[in-house]
């Protein structure tokens, strides 16, 4: 039980530091396009990351907890809790690594690299579920490049639709409450889907298009007051610095669903070994340690994400609405299609593929593309520091249990 | 903190950023050349403005120099990085003109020049500013070309502007056309020596609408 607690309290403050870390990855853009202020932006990602934690962060943790390591194969229960312990530590290592020095390395790679590095010194190479290794791995390259993708469609979507018209301001009114719509579909769906564990099938799907439709409704009704300006322009990026806002929410709760995992994974599999005494029970993911992680990605983005915001607001270009949506709405939709099955992904790695996407599509001023480097060198180094720090750790440990 | 790497990615400033400030170092030195012809022309002395003129030309270089800092450090904009350089070079070379324009009347005093000539000279100066002026409206509107995703409406705001510059470069081919008749007409009476001056210095002046006239003829090919 004691090694429960200490373990929880790791899992806690490891929420913290991703809360921390993270905020700026829903809120950056929407700070930087002054579409809400650094303390709305703190607020509304404490609550909604919580949300997104708690109810749809089960499938992502179950993938860290069993789907790496196969439980079948450990025998000892303490080399389980040993190993997801190690796990656990290695990744707050690397966490706190990242922070300190400011580099781009993912937690979702570091808690994955832990997993696979204990379950090889533990039980051997066989002990690690390849093909889900693979699917994970080559999400790590298709989430930015999904992210890319919709980012560049989405913007030039806008440009086309509404920038390139005649008249901007009445094609945003027009265009506008159906990208709300869209957003409030999806996440409908993915509520009915993992929150109230109902099949997609014509239910679901028709309620998440009626809720859709209601937002495109009083979306179109608050636009259609927006009055023209001298600078139609400047009214369409105030349209979409409203929108921004739905769309930062989104982000919140997708990175809350996707990164709960990496703090709350490696609990859950402690947890189940000492609730049950035996590996590989089916034992599921009490709620409330979901809501543990939320809480501590929560308490890390209003207890520190003021002054990263601050750090964020105050020195970065000013961007666009019209940008920051699209890159908000590419994030979100790829990092939550990416808890739907199940797949750790790197929110920092899928936002910075949705920003190149909108610099491809000649949609910012000015980009820095160096960060592409360090992203690719910290892909290539973080899975095998990861696990070798994790392995190093499972050999000391597992003397003490 | 990740937060650092939206630092490193949105820089604070961007190489357009700087161009425009680049072209509002230009703007101001080509608005000194015309206190500094009317100087000039009064015989009072100009080694002042030169060197402030000078000093100004430095502070661009220096900007120059950041820009083309910031795009080896992969820092990327709409633009090809070549298309900028370019540009750059373009650009940089008219705040160069202007100081070489500047430099050269400190060398030297031309005797027997009449009102009507200096009024033609000031014409052809003020002729100049105002291609200059367009042109720095033209870089000063592409932030807002790329904030409104090169909607057509600006691209023909920025054509017009080219077309000003344009109509500019006819009227001082006009001018010049003027001055050189004025600059044969006295080869009796004037120090052969004073025309040949005074010719290369006028000559600067119309070679500075012409390049203005080319720059803005790429900027806007490369904003298409």
């Amino acid at each position: 039980m004691t090694i429960l607690i200490i373990a929880a309290v790791i899992g806690f403050v490891m929420s913290m530091a991703i809360g921390a870390n993270d905020v700026a990855n829903s809120m950056a853009t929407a700070v930087g396009a002054k579409a809400i202020t650094i303390k709305q932006a703190v607020i509304i990602a404490a609550l909604l990351e919580f949300t997104g934690a708690f109810f749809f962060g089960k499938m992502v943790t179950e993938t860290i907890r069993k789907g790496i390591v196969d439980p079948s194969l450990i025998k000892e229960p303490k080399i389980m809790i040993a190993g997801a312990f190690a796990a656990l530590v290695a990744a707050a290592i690397w966490v706190f690594v990242s922070t300190f020095f400011a580099l781009p390395i993912s937690t979702t790679h570091s808690i994955v690299g832990g997993m696979a590095g204990f379950g090889i010194v533990a039980v051997g190479w066989h002990a690690i579920n390849w093909g889900k290794m693979l699917f994970i791995v080559s999400s790590w390259f298709l989430s930015p490049l999904l992210g890319g993708i919709l980012a560049y469609l989405v913007f030039r979507f806008i440009s086309w639709a509404i920038l390139h018209r005649e008249f901007p301001l009445n094609a945003a009114k027009k265009v506008g409450p159906f990208l709300i719509g869209i957003t409030v579909f999806i996440v409908m769906l993915m509520f009915f889907s993992k929150a109230l564990h109902m099949d997609i099938n014509s239910k679901p799907l028709l309620w998440s298009s009626l809720f859709g439709l209601a937002a495109t409704a009083v979306s179109f009704f608050v636009l259609k007051r927006v009055k023209p300006r001298n600078d139609e322009y400047q009214a369409v990026e105030g349209i979409f610095r409203r929108m921004q806002v739905v769309t930062s929410c989104y982000v919140s709760l997708s990175h809350g669903a996707n990164d709960v995992a990496n703090a709350i994974g490696p609990l859950a599999a402690i947890y189940a070994v000492v609730t049950t005494g035996v590996v590989g029970a089916q034992a599921g993911i009490p709620k409330y340690l979901l809501g543990l992680g939320g809480l501590g990605i929560a308490l890390g983005v209003a207890v520190l994400g003021y002054r990263v915001m601050q750090t964020v607001g105050d020195n970065i270009t000013e961007l666009n609405n019209t940008r920051g949506f699209s890159i908000d709405f590419s994030t979100a939709t790829t990092v939550f299609l990416a808890s739907v099955f199940g797949l750790p992904v790197s929110s920092s790695h899928t936002v910075v593929g949705s920003i190149v996407g909108v610099g491809m599509a000649r949609g910012l001023e000015a980009i820095n593309l160096d960060i592409i480097k360090k992203i690719a060198l910290s892909w290539l180094l973080t899975v095998p520091l990861a696990a070798g720090t994790a392995a190093l750790l499972f050999k000391l440990f597992i003397g003490w249990f | 903190m990740k937060s650092a790497f939206f630092i490193r990615m949105f820089p604070k400033e961007t190489p357009i950023q700087l161009l425009i400030e680049h072209a509002a170092v230009l703007e101001e030195i080509s608005r000194l050349i015309k206190p500094l012809m009317e100087a000039y022309f009064n015989n009072e002395d100009i080694h002042e403005r030169m060197k402030f003129i000078s000093k100004r030309e430095s502070d661009a270089d220096e900007i120059k120099f950041q820009i083309r800092r910031m795009l080896s450090q992969s820092v990327r904009t709409p633009f090809a990085v070549k298309d900028i350089l370019d540009y750059l070079h373009l650009q940089d070379s008219l705040i160069d003109r202007f100081e070489d324009v500047a430099k050269k009347l400190s060398l030297n005093k031309v005797e027997g020049l009449d009102d009507y000539i200096k009024d033609k000279v000031m014409e052809l100066v003020d002729q100049v500013i105002q291609s200059i002026d367009y042109l720095e409206d033209m870089i000063r509107e592409v932030r807002k070309v790329i904030s409104y995703s090169f909607a057509s409406k600006l691209l023909k705001k920025e054509a017009n502007n080219y077309v000003k510059i344009e109509d500019i470069e006819n009227r001082v081919d006009d001018l010049s056309i003027e001055i050189g008749k004025w600059i044969y007409s006295k080869k009796k009476e004037i120090n052969p020596l004073d025309l040949v001056f005074f010719r290369e210095t006028v000559l600067i002046l119309v070679h500075i609408t012409d390049r203005a006239e080319n720059t803005a003829e790429l900027l806007k090919a490369f904003l298409k």
